[in-house]
């Protein structure tokens, strides 16, 4: 009896214990050098001198925002000892401090608030609105400088505030891509629109390729359009409307992993229009999953080495860490942000306060930066002009077709 | 046109058949799904959030092994899942058996965070890649219908996964035992059977489901995550509630109608009404136990503890 009652004590203290780690992860601030992903501190042996530059932060170091939060974090370790072995910035080091936002919206906000009270002075946020925007608005309200990564239009000066910059060229670019790239280089004329409605990417994003589609190739020529959740087991009823229209494409507005079964399951039934995707289908870690792949197109976020299924950044992890990382975008952009924040500091003379680099970054031209070149102006902080790497996939092999800049972009939030 | 033009203008016979054919796919996997909460529940009053835990292990199980033959991978497979399943009834539910129904929940919840996050920290969250059998992924082509052979396979599997269970649960002194244990527990314990003997075959009997729900669902996907479980457990627990509770004739019928209500609804809803496909799908379900609180069909067992 007496065993039976430690027993469900303990089962308690354990239910108890789980949501106290799901509850409370700010007190427990984690540096780089904590970090799992880490092989190194980023401030030591470093030829520099003068006080670090202080960087925070809010990434989803546990929960399933690991898997794009890691290889982002990892991305700002490469780029800050690279600029520490190189001297620093002005002769400052970058220092990384880190909060564990735990894949968890409302955690965001106190990594945010909490890296704000420990004085760093820029942050970094988890690549996505809705899990990085808050912290973003706590770095806002101090007048700091937050970057994040996120195709939500939202993900700018008018969604988070004036002091918020995004290193990533956002929907209204992607879908100016896979609409104009589609119908200028691969005839499509009439495509089937299959939107996963899980995440505001996504479904954002087949909204835009829909409005930009009837304004390019005219109203009433979608042969239909559809819907789907990630995680749905099945999309047979989806795929039994796109055989039965007069489609002649099949646009998927959808991220891994149901982006890749929903290919899976298109492919299976014998469907075997052209396919484009989008570029959360970046990297090969998903493609064994669609035996045999072929005519099917992403557009891949652009980076300073071209090629994006090619990228020297690969290499870098690989010596760190034994193995490649298996979602590539988010390492360049946060690789990326790091770089925008050293030149942005070093032409504000070394000021790192956010009204100085708000100053400077606000009159970027075409600037040169890991992510390919950035424009931003005091009403858009997203770079909404800059092309996308088109990328092919044939028999299960990923091909780099070149850079594509759309003609125009849809009007929106930026 | 107008999307409501165009769902209505798609809707030929060929189109209503391939409609059956995937309600009766989908319905299969759901029905799997429910069976193995349902016969849980009808034993030892446990809603097993788990159970969603016990296919995702299996999913993994698969994309780890999948240099082995396929049989030998599915067997792997049944057998690792039914261990895990036996552990999890010896380890964390025996201990709590007498337990009150929320204290058994809460233990369900605290196993399924568990074995979540021990996947997360040992392979991290980024989806899992495989392709189980590129036979699985092909379709048989009957005229213009084209039938996906996993649908197949999923169908006949079903259809011998109930009857193997029909006949274990009518025919086998164990399962006369646990058809007692389910109408009422305590006179089947009066009467000689044994719990402990009981519930760990109903878990290993649902362990054996879950990993044939992993086999169908990374046949179809190719891809596990640590939160797949997830979405199983959920329309589950649907089904079973539906079907009516405890009820495992009703847990199959509740997840063939979710099945079909899903395949009808994605068709029939003009896309703008796509997003609300789910809640309308609850609503229907919710509007159905406002006529028949007890379920479709009412488990025995039910009526005394009411």
């Amino acid at each position: 009896m007496h065993r039976s009652i430690a027993l469900r004590l303990m089962a308690v203290i354990s239910v108890l214990a789980l949501a106290a780690c799901g509850a409370n992860g700010a007190s427990t601030p984690t540096t780089a050098e904590a970090s799992p992903s880490t092989t190194a501190g980023t401030a030591t042996n470093s030829p520099t001198s003068g006080d670090p530059i202080v960087i925070g932060l809010s990434k989803g170091i546990t929960g399933w925002w690991v898997a794009f939060d890691g290889p982002g974090l990892l991305g700002a370790q490469i780029a800050a000892d690279e600029i520490n072995d190189a001297g620093g910035v002005g002769g400052r080091p970058i220092e990384l401090e880190v909060c564990d936002a735990k894949s968890d919206v409302n955690q965001a906000a106190a990594c945010g608030l909490e890296l704000v009270e420990k004085g760093v002075d820029m942050m970094l946020t988890t690549c996505d609105y809705d899990f990085g925007g808050p912290a973003a608005r706590e770095a806002n309200k101090v007048n700091m400088v937050s970057i994040g990564c996120a195709g939500a239009t939202n993900f700018g000066v008018q969604g988070i505030g004036p002091y918020h910059y995004n290193t990533y060229a956002g929907n209204p670019a992607e879908a100016a891509t896979i609409v104009e790239y589609g119908y200028k280089e691969l005839g499509f004329r009439k495509p089937y629109l299959l939107a996963d409605l899980t995440i505001e990417y996504s479904k954002n994003l087949c909204e835009l390729v829909e409005e930009h589609w009837n304004s390019v190739a005219g109203e009433g020529t979608i042969a239909g359009k559809d819907t789907f959740m990630n995680d749905d087991p099945s999309i047979a009823a989806q795929i039994s409307k796109v055989k039965a229209s007069d489609a002649d494409s099949v646009i998927v507005c959808s991220f891994i992993p149901g982006g890749g079964s929903a290919l899976r399951q298109i492919r299976g039934e014998g469907i075997d229009l052209p396919i484009f995707g989008t570029s959360s289908f970046d990297g090969d870690y998903w493609i064994e999953a669609v035996p045999g792949l072929s005519d099917f197109h992403y557009p891949a976020p652009l980076s300073q080495w071209g090629d994006p299924t090619d990228n020297p950044l690969i290499d870098k992890v690989i010596e760190r860490n034994g193995a490649p990382p298996d979602v590539f975008t988010y390492l360049l952009h946060d690789y990326s942000a790091i770089y925008i924040l050293k030149t942005a500091i070093e032409q504000a003379n070394g000021a790192t306060d956010g009204d100085s680099l708000k100053a400077v970054l606000d009159t970027w031209v075409n600037q040169d930066t890991p992510t390919g070149p950035t424009t931003y102006t005091p009403e858009c902080h997203i770079p909404l002009d800059r092309p996308f790497g088109i990328v092919k996939i044939t028999d299960g092999v990923r091909e780099y077709l070149g850079d594509f800049k759309p003609e125009s972009v849809p009007p929106s939030n930026c | 046109m107008t999307d409501t033009a165009m769902s209505l203008a798609v809707i030929t016979p060929e189109f209503l058949a391939q409609a059956v054919i995937d309600s009766i796919s989908v319905g299969s996997i759901y029905a799997l799904f429910a069976l193995g909460i349902a016969l849980i529940f009808g034993i030892m009053g446990l809603m097993n959030f788990a159970h969603g835990e016990l296919i995702m292990v299996g999913a993994y199980i698969l994309v780890l092994g999948k240099d082995l033959p396929l049989v030998s991978l599915v067997a792997v497979c049944v057998v690792a899942v039914v261990l895990l399943a036996l552990l999890l009834e010896r380890v964390a539910f025996r201990p709590v058996r007498q337990a009150t129904p929320a204290t058994l929940l809460v233990t369900s919840f605290a196993v399924s965070f568990l074995l979540q996050n021990l996947i997360i920290q040992t392979f991290g969250s980024v989806p899992r890649i495989t392709n189980l059998s590129t036979t699985l992924s092909e379709a048989f082509t009957i005229g213009s219908l084209s039938i996906p052979k996993l649908n197949v396979i999923t169908v006949v599997l079903t259809i011998m996964l109930l009857t193997s269970l029909t006949l274990f649960l009518g025919r086998s002194s164990i399962g006369v035992q646990m058809r007692a244990s389910a109408e009422d527990f305590l006179m089947a314990r009066l009467l000689g059977v044994k719990a402990n003997h009981v519930i760990a075959t109903a878990f290993a009997v649902s362990g054996l489901l879950a990993a044939v729900a992993a086999v169908l669902i990374i046949g179809r996907t190719g891809s596990a995550t640590p939160t797949m479980g997830l979405y199983p457990v959920l329309y589950a627990f649907i089904a079973t509630i539906l079907g009516g509770i405890g009820s495992l004739t009703g847990a199959v019928l509740g997840g063939y109608l979710l099945g079909g209500l899903t395949v009808a609804l994605q068709v029939a809803l003009p896309v703008e009404l796509q997003p609300f496909r789910d809640a309308l799908m609850f609503g229907i379900v919710f509007a159905v136990l406002v006529f028949r609180p007890q379920g479709l069909i009412e488990a025995k067992s039910m009526e005394s503890r009411v």
